[in-house]
Formats: C-alpha cells, sequence, structure tokens
C-alpha cells in the first residue's frame, strides 16, 4: 500500500498547500513534497521486484482490487513497481521537489496555488508511472496535463495562453488517438479473450498471439498495424518525436522555469515510458516491420533537432530544441529491440530528466538575474556569476554526454544497442547517423555558452547582476551531483532496469 | 363528449399563437405572455388526453406545468426588471451584449 | 604483500584529490590556500609521480598487471554469436608502455606545477584555484588514461582530458580570444572523437570486449578471428580483415583529432591562447600525445590492417611536412612550437604506422620532454617580455637569460634532430623503419611507406630550418625593443623546471641508441628490450602487448604483412643528420647576424599562404558558418513555416470556422427563438421524411 499512500498523500499536500497563504507556500510545498521524495527513496532501497511488469514479473509494492465494471470489462485498481518505472517514480519525485525549491525566486505571485499545481502534477505522475490498469492509467495520464496547462498559462511567459492551448490541445488530441488505437485493439480485436483491462493481462494475451479477431471489416494484421500507429503517433506528440515536436519550444519558452524543469524533465518521459509499455511491448511483432521507419524518425529528431537548437537565439529555445534532440537517442534505442538498445533508452530517460531539469534549471538561474534570455544580449556573465556559471558549464558538458556523466552513459549504451540490432536493417549506418548528433550539440552549446558566459561582461539592460542567491544554486548542485552519480555508476540503476527488459528483447532478436 | 381532435385544433392554435407572438414581438413582456400561452397550449393537450384514457396523470402533469409558469415568470419578469434598469427599455432586441 | 600495483589508483587519485580542494576553495571564493592551491598539487604531482617510479620499478622487475577494479555497468546479454556478456568496466593495465607514459605523464605534470608558481602566481594571476583545479583534473584524466585496461575507459579519460584542455585554453574568459579557442579546440576534436565513439561502440559489438591486453582482449580476438580461430560479430557484410580495417580507421578519427593531425591539426595553434604551462603540458606533452599512444596502446589491431597502417603512416608523414612547412614562416615563438608539435606528431604517426612500434613510442617519449622544455622555455621568454610573443621583437636574450637559453637551445638541438640531442635518435630510428619497411614490403603498403619517407625527410630540412629561425630570433642578435634589452630571468621556480628538462632532452635519446648499437654491437637498445620483454615468457607472452607480438603480426600474411629491408642503420641516420645540419644551417646564416631581415617575407604568395595556414581555418569556419549555420537557419525557417505551419493551419481550420459560424450567436434572443422554431420544424419534418408519413 506503500505507493497508494504516497500518491494519496501527494494529492492531500496539494490541497493543503493550496489553502495555506502565499508566503509560506514555497516552503509548505517543499516540505511536503519531501514526503513523497522520501517514500521513492526507500521503495528504492526496498525494492525487489524481478523482471518486467507486463510479462508476468514479479512486482515490488504490488496492489491489486476491484473497482467497478465497465461495459463488461472489471476495472481494477492496480499498482506496481518493476524495474522501468521505479527509476522513472524516482524521478518524479526528485525533480518535482527541486523544482519546487527552484520556484523560489521567479514565481512572485498566487504562490499557493503554484505550489499546490505543482504536487497535484506530481500525485498524477506518480499514479501514471506506476498504475497498471489502463483505466486507471489513462486518468492519470490525462490529469497530467490540466496542472501543466495551468502552470503554463498562469504563470508563464507574454505568449503564455498560446503556449498553454497549443501544448494542451496538441497533447490532448494525441492521447484520444491513441485512446482509439487502444481500444480498438482491446475491445475490438482482443474482443472476449480478456476480462480486465489491466495492462499486463492485455500484454500476455497479445503475446500468445493469434486471437486478435477482425474488426469493422478490418483483418487482425491490419488491426494491429492501425492500432500501432495511432498509438504511436499518439505517444510521438508526448516524446516529442521530430515532426510532431512543435508544441514543445513554444511551451518551454513561456513556462516558468520549475514547470519546464518538470516538463522537460518528466513530462516528455511519459511519452517514451507509454510508447515502451504499450508500442514495444504489446506489439513487438509490428514495431519491428516498421523498424526502419521508426529508426529512422529517431535518427531525423536527434539531427533535426540538435540543427534546428544551433539556430536559436533564447537560451530555452536552445535547450528545448536540444531535448528533441536527446529523445530521438530513446526512440533509436527503443527501436532496436536489443538489451542495451532498450535498457539504454530507459536510462536516457533518467538521464536527460536530469540533465535537462539542470539546463532549464541554469537558464532559469541566469534569467532571474539578467531578465533576458537571448543570447545576443549578454555575454561575460562568468565574471558576475561564477559559481552558477560553473554548473552551467559542467551541465552543458553533460548534455554533451561527457564522460562520467549520467548522459554519456545513456547515450553509449543507447549506441552499443542500436549498433548491432538485428531489427534495424543497416543498424550500423543508422547508429552512426544518429551519433552525429554529439557533434552537433557540442557546437550549438558551445557556441552559445561562448556567447553569453565568457568574453567581456555586458547586458543589454540595467540590472544589477551579481552572485545568484543560495537557494537557486543549491538545487543545481544537487542535480549536478546526481548527474555525475549516475554517470560514475549508472548501475544505480541501469541492472534493475536490465533485469526488466530481458524479458522483453528476448535473447538479442 | 367533445371529440378530442377539438381540443388538439384549439391547442394547436394556441400554441401557434404564442409562437408567432414570440418570433415577431420585441417586447419582453409580450415574450412572456407569449411563453404562457405556449404552456397553456401545452396544459390543454395534457387535459385533453387525459380526458380521453380516463387517466388523472395528465391533470396532474398541468398542475404541475402551471407551477412551473408561475415560477417562470417570477424569474422572468426579475429578469425584465433588471433589463429595465440597465437599458431602460424592455425591447429584446436591445441588449446584445451576449454574443459572440 | 603489497605491492606498487596496490598503490597504482593513487596515481589518478592523488591529482583528483587535488582537483576536489581546488575546486572546494574556488567554490569558497576565499584565499583559503597559500599559493592559489599550487601546493596541493604539487604535492599530489610529487606522489603520482614516486608511485609512477615505484611503478616504473616494478614493472622493469618483469611483474605487469592487468586486472578490473571497477564494474562501470552490468553486462546484459551476449550479442550476436559471442559467447559473454558485454565488459564495461575499468581496470588498470601496467605494462612497460603504460608504465613509461606514467613516468612521463606525471614528471611533465610535476614541473609545470612548479613552472606555473612563476609563470601563474607570480604575474599576479587571479582565479587561481581555478587554474590548479584544471591542472590537476587534467593530470588525473590524462594519467587515468595513461592506465586504462580498455578502450571504452579510455575513450571516457580522453573525453576527460578534452574537457580540461577546453577549461584551460579558456582559462582567460574575460578576453574575446581564449573562449573562441577553446570552443574551436573542443569541437574539433569532438569531430574526431565522434568517430573514436562509432570505434568503440563498433568494437564492443564486434568483440563485446574492449580489453586492449591478455587473454580474450579484442586485439587477440581480432587476430583469431582472421586467421579464423574465433568467431566474433562482423557488420555491413564486410569480411573479418575489412571489417577491422574499418573499425581501426574510425579509432583513429579520435586520433587525428587528439594529436592534432591533418585535417583536425587546426585546433592546436588556436589552443596557444591558454596559459604557456598549459600549451607545455597539455597542447605539448601529454594530451596531444593521448592520441598516438592510443594506436600504440591498440597497437596489436592496427597491426592487423595493412590499410590502416598506410593510413596511419600517410597521415601523419603528410602531417609531418605540412605543418614544418607553416612553421617556417610564423612571428610569434609559440606559434612555431605549436606547429612544430603538429609536425613531431606526425613523426610518431609515422613511426607508428611503418611498422616501427619503438621508434614511434621513443619518439613519443623523446618529444614529451624536448617539448615540453622548449614550452616552457618559451614561457620564460614570454614572462621576461612582458607577455609579448612577437619574435621580431626580441633579439639578443640570450646573455640576458643564459639558463633559459641553454636549455632552450638543448631543446632546439633535440627538436632538430642533431646528434647527439634526444631528438636525433628517435626520429632518425622513425625515417630508418619507415625507409626498410618501404624497401622490404612489396604490396601497396610498401610504397606508401616509401611516399611516407620521403615526406618524412623533407619535413626534417625545414624542421631544422624554423627550429634555428626560432632561436637566432629570440636569442640572438641585438635587442629589437626596449623590452628585450631590459629582459631578466624569472626565478628558481622557472630555472627548475627548465634544467630538468633541458638534462632529460640531452640525455634520454641514450636509452635507445641503435646506430650505435650497429655500428659497435653493443647492446645499448634499452627501450627496445624494455618494449619487447622475452620472447614468449612473462608479460609478453600473457598480455600479447610486446614487440615480439606485433613485430610477429605485422610480418604474417593475415596481418599488416611488412617485410625488413637490410640497410645499416648509420647510413639513413648520417642522410637525415645532414639535411637537419642543412635546415639548421641555413638558418644560422640567414638569421645570425645581429639584426637579421625577415626573409621569409620575401617569398611573397607562398609566405602568405604558409602565413595562413594553407587556409585550412578559413574553409573550416566557412564550413561551420558559411554551410552549417545558414543550413540550421534555413532548417529553423522550415520548422517554424512548414512543420509548425501545419500544426497551426489545421487549428487554424477550427479557428477560422468557428469564428464564421459563431456569428449565429447574435444576442437578439428572437433569433434564437426563431432558430428553436426551425430546428424543431426541420427535426419534425426529418422524422417525418424518415418515418414515411408522407
Amino acid at each position: 500500500m506503500i505507493i497508494e499512500t504516497l500518491i494519496g498523500f501527494t494529492f492531500v499536500a496539494a490541497l493543503l498547500t493550496f489553502l495555506v497563504p502565499d508566503e509560506v507556500a514555497n516552503r509548505v510545498g517543499a516540505a511536503l513534497s519531501l514526503v513523497p521524495l522520501v517514500g521513492t527513496l526507500w521503495m528504492w532501497t526496498q525494492f525487489d521486484g524481478s523482471g518486467n511488469a507486463l510479462t508476468g514479473g514479479t512486482l515490488a509494492f504490488e496492489t491489486q482490487f476491484d473497482l467497478f465494471a465497465l461495459s463488461g470489462y472489471q476495472v481494477q485498481w492496480f499498482t506496481g513497481l518493476d524495474g522501468i518505472s521505479l527509476p522513472l517514480v524516482v524521478l518524479t519525485a526528485f525533480l518535482t521537489t527541486l523544482a519546487i525549491v527552484s520556484a523560489w525566486t521567479p514565481i512572485d505571485s498566487r504562490q499557493s496555488q503554484f505550489y499546490g499545481l505543482m504536487l497535484f502534477m506530481e500525485a498524477n505522475l506518480l499514479g501514471m508511472f506506476t498504475a497498471l490498469d489502463f483505466f486507471v492509467w489513462f486518468v492519470f495520464w490525462e490529469a497530467t496535463l490540466l496542472p501543466m496547462y495551468f502552470l503554463i498559462g498562469v504563470w508563464g511567459g507574454p505568449r503564455r495562453k498560446y503556449a498553454a492551448i497549443k501544448f494542451f490541445v496538441y497533447t490532448n488530441v494525441a492521447s484520444l488517438l491513441m485512446f482509439v488505437g487502444f481500444v480498438a485493439l482491446t475491445f475490438g480485436g482482443l474482443g472476449d479473450s480478456i476480462d480486465t483491462l489491466s495492462l499486463p493481462e492485455v500484454a500476455m494475451a497479445l503475446d500468445a498471439g493469434g486471437n486478435v479477431s477482425s474488426f469493422m471489416g478490418l483483418a487482425p494484421g491490419t488491426l494491429k498495424l492501425v492500432a500501432f500507429l495511432a498509438m504511436f503517433v499518439g505517444f510521438a506528440v508526448k516524446v516529442p518525436v521530430a515532426p510532431l515536436h512543435t508544441w514543445l519550444p513554444d511551451a518551454h519558452v513561456e513556462a516558468p522555469t520549475p514547470a519546464s524543469v518538470m516538463l522537460a524533465g518528466v513530462l516528455l518521459k511519459m511519452g517514451t515510458y507509454a510508447m515502451l509499455r504499450f508500442n514495444f511491448t504489446m506489439l513487438p511483432d509490428v514495431a519491428s516491420d516498421l523498424a526502419i521507419l521508426i529508426a529512422a524518425l529517431g535518427a531525423f529528431s536527434v539531427i533535426y533537432g540538435a540543427i534546428l537548437a544551433l539556430a536559436q537565439e533564447d537560451l530555452k529555445r536552445i535547450v528545448a530544441y536540444s531535448s528533441v534532440s536527446s529523445m530521438g537517442y530513446v526512440l533509436l534505442g527503443l527501436i532496436a529491440f536489443t538489451e542495451f538498445g532498450v535498457a539504454g533508452a530507459t536510462f536516457q530517460m533518467i538521464a536527460h530528466g536530469l540533465i535537462s531539469g539542470l539546463m532549464f534549471m541554469a537558464v532559469g538561474v541566469i534569467y532571474n538575474t539578467t531578465h533576458t534570455r537571448m543570447v545576443g544580449d549578454m555575454s561575460g556573465l562568468a565574471d558576475r556569476m561564477p559559481v552558477t556559471v560553473g554548473i552551467f558549464v559542467a551541465g552543458a558538458f553533460g548534455y554533451m554526454g561527457l564522460p562520467l556523466m549520467a548522459g554519456f552513459a545513456g547515450e553509449y549504451f543507447i549506441f552499443v544497442g542500436s549498433f548491432h540490432s538485428t531489427v534495424i536493417p543497416s543498424a550500423p549506418l543508422f547508429t552512426a547517423a544518429a551519433m552525429f548528433g554529439i557533434v552537433i550539440v557540442a557546437g550549438y552549446l558551445l557556441l552559445a555558452m561562448q556567447r553569453t558566459l565568457f568574453g567581456p561582461f555586458s547586458l543589454d539592460a540595467d540590472y544589477e547582476v551579481g552572485a545568484a542567491p543560495f537557494h537557486d544554486v543549491a538545487p543545481l548542485a544537487v542535480l549536478l551531483l546526481a548527474v555525475i552519480a549516475l554517470g560514475v555508476a549508472p548501475d544505480l540503476f541501469f541492472d534493475m532496469i536490465l533485469n526488466a527488459i530481458a524479458p522483453l528483447v528476448g535473447g538479442g532478436a | 363528449m367533445v371529440p378530442v381532435e377539438y381540443y388538439l385544433v384549439l391547442s394547436a392554435a394556441v400554441f401557434s399563437i404564442g409562437l408567432y407572438g414570440l418570433l415577431t414581438r420585441e417586447n419582453a413582456l409580450l415574450f412572456l405572455m407569449s411563453v404562457e400561452l405556449m404552456l397553456n397550449a401545452a396544459n390543454i393537450n395534457f387535459v385533453a388526453f387525459s380526458l380521453q384514457w380516463g387517466n388523472l396523470t395528465g391533470q396532474v402533469m398541468s398542475l404541475f406545468v402551471m407551477g412551473l409558469a408561475a415560477a417562470e415568470v417570477a424569474v422572468g419578469i426579475g429578469i425584465i426588471l433588471v433589463l429595465y434598469r440597465n437599458f431602460k427599455d424592455v425591447d429584446v432586441t436591445v441588449p446584445q451584449s451576449m454574443r459572440w | 604483500m603489497v605491492g606498487a600495483f596496490d598503490y597504482a589508483p593513487a596515481i589518478v587519485l592523488l591529482p583528483f584529490l587535488s582537483f576536489c580542494l581546488a575546486v572546494g576553495v574556488a567554490l569558497s571564493g576565499r584565499d583559503l590556500l597559500p599559493k592559489g592551491g599550487a601546493l596541493p598539487g604539487i604535492a599530489a604531482t610529487a606522489g603520482s609521480l614516486l608511485l609512477s617510479a615505484w611503478v616504473f620499478l616494478t614493472v622493469s622487475g618483469g611483474e605487469t598487471y592487468n586486472e578490473t577494479i571497477y564494474t562501470w555497468a552490468a553486462g546484459g546479454e551476449a550479442t550476436g554469436s559471442l559467447s559473454q556478456p558485454l565488459e564495461l568496466t575499468f581496470g588498470l593495465l601496467l605494462d612497460p608502455l603504460s608504465a613509461m607514459m606514467l613516468l612521463i605523464v606525471s614528471l611533465v605534470a610535476l614541473l609545470v606545477h612548479v613552472f606555473s608558481l612563476g609563470y601563474m602566481n607570480d604575474e599576479g594571476e587571479t582565479g587561481l584555484p581555478r587554474y590548479y583545479a584544471g591542472l590537476g583534473l587534467f593530470t588525473a584524466s590524462m594519467l587515468g588514461f595513461v592506465v586504462a585496461d580498455n578502450l571504452l575507459m579510455a575513450f571516457m579519460f580522453f573525453e576527460l582530458v578534452g574537457l580540461c584542455s577546453y577549461l584551460l585554453i579558456g582559462f582567460w574568459f574575460r578576453q574575446a580570444g581564449p573562449p573562441s579557442a577553446a570552443k574551436k579546440a573542443f569541437l574539433v576534436t569532438r569531430f574526431g572523437d565522434y568517430f573514436f565513439l562509432i570505434g568503440v561502440v563498433a568494437v564492443f559489438a564486434t568483440f563485446g570486449t574492449a580489453k586492449f591486453a591478455g587473454e580474450g582482449s579484442f586485439p587477440r580476438l581480432a587476430e583469431a578471428a582472421i586467421q579464423g580461430e574465433a568467431t566474433v560479430n562482423t557488420f555491413l557484410g564486410l569480411a573479418p580483415t575489412a571489417w577491422f580495417t574499418v573499425v581501426g580507421l574510425l579509432v583513429l578519427g579520435g586520433v587525428i583529432g587528439k594529436s592534432a593531425q591533418f585535417p583536425l591539426h587546426t585546433w592546436l595553434p588556436d589552443a596557444m591562447e591558454g596559459p604557456t604551462p598549459v600549451s607545455a603540458l597539455i597542447h605539448a606533452a601529454t594530451m596531444v600525445a593521448a592520441g598516438v599512444y592510443l594506436v600504440a596502446r591498440m597497437y596489436g589491431f592496427y597491426a592487423l590492417s595493412p590499410t590502416a597502417m598506410a593510413v596511419v603512416a600517410l597521415v601523419g608523414a603528410f602531417t609531418a611536412l605540412f605543418a614544418a612547412t607553416m612553421g617556417l614562416v610564423k612571428k610569434e615563438i609559440k606559434q612555431v612550437l605549436a606547429y612544430s608539435t603538429i609536425s613531431q606528431y606526425g613523426y610518431i604517426m609515422l613511426g607508428l604506422g611503418a611498422g616501427g612500434y619503438v621508434a614511434g613510442t621513443f619518439h613519443l617519449l623523446t618529444h614529451a620532454f624536448f617539448k615540453a622544455l622548449l614550452f616552457l622555455g618559451a614561457g620564460s621568454v614570454i614572462i621576461a617580455m612582458h607577455h609579448n610573443e612577437d619574435m621580431w621583437d626580441m633579439g639578443g636574450l640570450k646573455d640576458r637569460m643564459p639558463v633559459t637559453y641553454y636549455t632552450f637551445l638543448a631543446g632546439s638541438l633535440a627538436l632538430a634532430g642533431i646528434v647527439p640531442f634526444a631528438g636525433f635518435w628517435s626520429k632518425d630510428e622513425v625515417l630508418y623503419e619507415a625507409l626498410v619497411h618501404g624497401l622490404g614490403t612489396t604490396s601497396g603498403l610498401g610504397t606508401a611507406l616509401l611516399v611516407a619517407y620521403g615526406m618524412g625527410l623533407i619535413a626534417v630540412l625545414f624542421t631544422g630550418f624554423y627550429t634555428f629561425r626560432m632561436v637566432m630570433l629570440t636569442f640572438h642578435g641585438e635587442p629589437r625593443t626596449d623590452t628585450a634589452r631590459e629582459a631578466t630571468e624569472p626565478g628558481w621556480n622557472v630555472k627548475l623546471p627548465l634544467v630538468v628538462l633541458g638534462i632529460l632532452a640531452t640525455t634520454v635519446g641514450f636509452v635507445n641508441m641503435v646506430p650505435v648499437k650497429d655500428l659497435t654491437g653493443a647492446e645499448i637498445d634499452f627501450l627496445h628490450k624494455w618494449l619487447y620483454g622475452t620472447e614468449g615468457a612473462g608479460w609478453a607472452e600473457t598480455l600479447g602487448t610486446s614487440g615480439y607480438q606485433y613485430h610477429h603480426v605485422l610480418f604474417a600474411d593475415y596481418g599488416a604483412g611488412m617485410a625488413a629491408a637490410n640497410l645499416p642503420s648509420y647510413l639513413v641516420g648520417l642522410l637525415s643528420l645532414a639535411l637537419a645540419l642543412f635546415g639548421a644551417g641555413s638558418a644560422y646564416v640567414l638569421y645570425g647576424g645581429a639584426d637579421p631581415d625577415p626573409y621569409t617575407d620575401k617569398l611573397g604568395v607562398v609566405k602568405d599562404v604558409l602565413y595562413n595556414n594553407y587556409y585550412q581555418d578559413e574553409y573550416q569556419v566557412w564550413l561551420a558558418e558559411g554551410v552549417v549555420l545558414p543550413l540550421s537557419k534555413a532548417a529553423d525557417v522550415f520548422d517554424q513555416a512548414v512543420v509548425d505551419g501545419v500544426v497551426n493551419g489545421v487549428s487554424s481550420v477550427s479557428l477560422f470556422g468557428g469564428s464564421r459560424i459563431k456569428r449565429i450567436q447574435d444576442g437578439i434572443v428572437t433569433h434564437y427563438a426563431a432558430m428553436l422554431t426551425l430546428g424543431l420544424t426541420a427535426l419534425l419534418v426529418g422524422f417525418a421524411i424518415y418515418g414515411g408519413w408522407f
């Protein structure tokens, strides 16, 4: 019941934070968010699951009971953790706490509502990563959009309304598509061969093979293909995979820093997590048929996102586009269908969550001080805020995949995995093409750093620029340490991820 | 006994008058009256069919409709008063701010 | 019993500790440590040097060490036709090659730390904790790279030294130049590392392991696979030999980047924007050596492929010649040294590619000392000249700073390859190996080696010339500026490293005097014996990293297929010595006067081309700024207009539709009523038609 307790507590905490006065909301929110953080860390130490949740592995902290019947299917409360979801749960709790702390300076109005929404989002994310019944999962999945919509729409920049609506509508339409795909597959294709919508049951029914019936004139094979595509596109928007990415830069640029941290750090991972759980676990045969397309999309995302980042003048847009690029690696790893590919992709979700969170926070700290994010407006910041710049540089090198930082581990695992993939035709060439991203990422980050951080100091505005306050820098430092820890010892997570991935790829397929 | 068709013709006529009033008049009070007419047309139908089938449900229903009509008048007059206070008129085409 | 090997990890960890200490001081923002953190750095590198010496002595006793000490990540399943899971581990490989390199790196690092007291502290620089943190992290990473027992670990530390190089080149970040040079250095080497990383990934996918030495190491697996005695994965439908060539060339990408070989050499001259001790440590003696060290480290793998060997030799020889010509016309002392560094690493590559494992390693050793010496000497001159680096503003310094002059002269003689200084012995051996293997081998590789030898030989002439042009302009003649007239020699902390390195640059060549051995028959080729070990016994057998093994593979049919012609080494040596003397002599004649003319200006268009580095920078900058940036801007426009345009277009359809249809809602209640009525009527008519009432 620990998972339920944590989720329930976080909802209550969100409500409580809504009610406290604005002046103390930050401290209350941060204190309350420590509880789920400590809880998830405790679960990490006590984790005893093995295998994959969807293929009959042993779940940790499992709870399962019936809720109600829905048109012949039993809806259950079914939660549990395996080696894939646990790291994401830890990431969620960790980043939420840090994001709340980092919100101290930038959020100066309606604080109690802001922190309440952050906690509300955390509760939904925890639910989303732990739920194993489709119905419950989908409720959490959709409910994460709401707080983010308000976070962007209320506390955002000048074009916040446009960005918030674009974010909400785009991802919601995608969710609809995914929903239709899943429903067509289960209600239409599996019909009576399942009696609940629990994800393991669906996955195992599909894995048994041959029991997908035709639906609305679609042959079983076509139905699976259509369902796969619908779900893939639905999740791809969330990831986002180029060319479905355009909501992301707008949302990031307008969102307040803590919301950006959550958006890049956790919300993007929802897409790849769901892709792994649905597309690649439930319909691996369809995925292998489409491997060349998906691998090409992944490589395209990497290069395209990186090239776009090169053209940006806004620090936040640079980091936003580089997220598109980094998430392309994840897609490439997933489609490789090798242990290292898929596990590396999962690891990269965590690594990118931490590093992009770090970068957005660092940009936020610079913005707090200089009130601009445009590369051309400032230079030589290292002179005035050395510690922040130091961490910024370290984070940027993390983003470039510097060894002994988490990003390198994730990327390296993915490259090894996809290089010897037998699912992707000419896998080495695809891998090599995607790997060119590591050169471009160095290009745009180094260029941006040279222009903003180094050289003689100047700023196109009349602001006193001094060192950032401690409570701004502390979360950065904590994140940086986490990034280095995961880079030096990726086995903190990688071991359990591998264990959960192994049943999926079955002997290096 | 008067055949039910007569009642229905009467009811249709009253309803049409009410509808006509609703579509052509611009005075809110006349609107209210027209609506009353339409409700009463419905009442006539209820009573007529109640008589036809010897079932009291229709009559009870008509009592409900009267109650509803009274409530509606109360709310309606209230709205009209506010309308008058704001626009110095009870012409329904004047207040147009509640559009797209 | 606790031996040297148990303490070997401390060689790496000591400088890392000094890094942590310096970072702590830098973060505190206060002056917590005397000398800005130099002392912990000196202590740490001295400790590393002592431990390295201990390791060196232990290795010379015939013991070696090749153990995994840390599992970086779980290995997962076996891939393809392999039987074992991937080995993602860190370990130490301490054999004669790495033991020798440990000594070089820790010694130069120590001397540079001491020199920095004079160059940085005494000059009143600020931000010293940051400087010493960079030096400490660099030393740790470089030592980690040297002791790495597998390619993955090597790659990781390879990247980390790149980071340190970036941080230290950009040390004076408040100016415009250094950050730009730092960016260029990292980016250009990153481009090479891109290929290197593909190579590392390919090695893992092919062999499942990246261990350098011992049973089951990838060079051995590759050798067995070519002979059909082991199965490995190959990709893209290539046969083992062809695939190994591809992998070898991919790794070579990193080598070319880091060791500043053509065409990725452009970053190194710019890197001279950094402090001079950094240039000495990183951009001459150690980090740049990482590239060629890597080739030596996995020599057993390269030796399998004649194509890869030919490429290594040709790239090296071409770079040696190419960079030497550019060094002829430079005005700034550090620029001359930068191009000579590129050129000398070309020689090392040539030596390795020509099958001269010992020769290449030997030149690596001697070059580390004499080039560190030359840079530190230049640093001393720069201190005296108040940071003016233009040689035309110097002159006549030899009387004012004798210690610097004589040590610098020793380094220059070594660089030019004049007997008996260190560079002569090693460069001569490199050229000798290229010639005999070129003459002996009949395949295309032989031709390639002969071409490479030719280029290397011409470069000797140029090397002698530019070296002594530099010496003459700097130290001889009359002082040409007031600064030069009033120059004084810096303190002990500058002189001590110079003297130590000066002695080494003079004498270190004696460890491998092959021509003397051939003449006299005395067994004095110590380095040769050091790297060869005992055939078929001891570490040479277990590790497979000895010269015997490489020689065996190089000359085997399945390997590079080399053969050696029979030539006396002293004759070849005399030829190159004559050329070097001619080059040096002409420089002496031209620039030896009291007030020399800028003769190279008379070369006209040739001088322009050389001075502008054959416009290599221009085309690379053009690639970056003229092609990639506009491309990205175009992609951005495309993204905003087309990709996002479609998204906004879809939403604008509903927005437009809504804006039209909402006009029904016009606020006039009568219209709503009419609409209701019409709707009801339409519904009734619809039902009527559908229900068949008409």
